[in-house]
């Protein structure tokens, strides 16, 4: 008997291992909690299946998979989707290995929301300003406004001007 | 904290973040 369930094309399967790591994470940092960011990186799939956008290489495909991925976090938050998962009390804290990564983490996800973005996508993704502001689609001097009161609330000390 | 050790620090934090294997399975099979 014939396999009727259809299964994913290579490109679909090619993209999603390559991205699928990257994904999460940004949803974990904006959403802080697993299944969310499982369900936010599943649904940027989808979005990504049904628009099928063209693209014009990798780096223009993995951009827009993250500004895609960032405004479904932000538009989730906006939604008051966070004070109904606390008031079923199911919000389950990010766990991770020991008390120095945890309290790191913890202090990125206490930042607003819109200098987290930038936060991660600068110290982790290693985006620059410029590339910042297109896949955000903000103006360069907003990053670097966003990039500064982070880390003014990171209280991290300067140790030169970031480069775009 | 300086920038250089917020960084090695965070990309440490951050890479023990990873999906569940059973989240790709399904979504190979959508």
């Amino acid at each position: 008997m014939q396999q009727t369930i259809s299964q994913p094309s290579d490109e679909v399967t090619n993209i999603y291992d390559t991205y699928a790591d990257t994904l999460f994470r940004i949803a974990m940092v904006h959403l802080g909690r697993r299944e969310d960011a499982e369900e936010a990186t599943q649904d940027t799939f989808i979005k990504w299946m049904e628009k099928a956008p063209a693209f014009n290489d990798a780096e223009h495909q993995k951009a827009w998979l993250i500004r895609v991925i960032t405004n479904h976090c932000k538009s989730l938050l906006r939604k008051g989707w966070r004070k109904r998962e606390v008031k079923l009390g199911t919000v389950e804290p990010v766990m991770m290995d020991n008390p120095e990564d945890q309290a790191l983490i913890e202090l990125v996800l206490s930042l607003p929301v819109k200098y987290r973005s930038v936060v991660h996508l600068y110290y982790y993704e290693d985006y620059g300003i410029r590339d910042i502001s297109q896949i955000l689609e903000i103006s360069e001097s907003a990053v670097k406004m966003r990039l500064q009161r982070g880390r003014q609330l990171l209280k991290l000390e300067l140790e030169g001007e970031e480069q775009p | 904290m300086n920038e250089q050790q917020f960084k090695q620090r965070y990309k440490k934090a951050v890479d023990q973040m990873k999906p569940d294997d059973q989240m790709k399975k399904e979504s190979n099979r959508t």
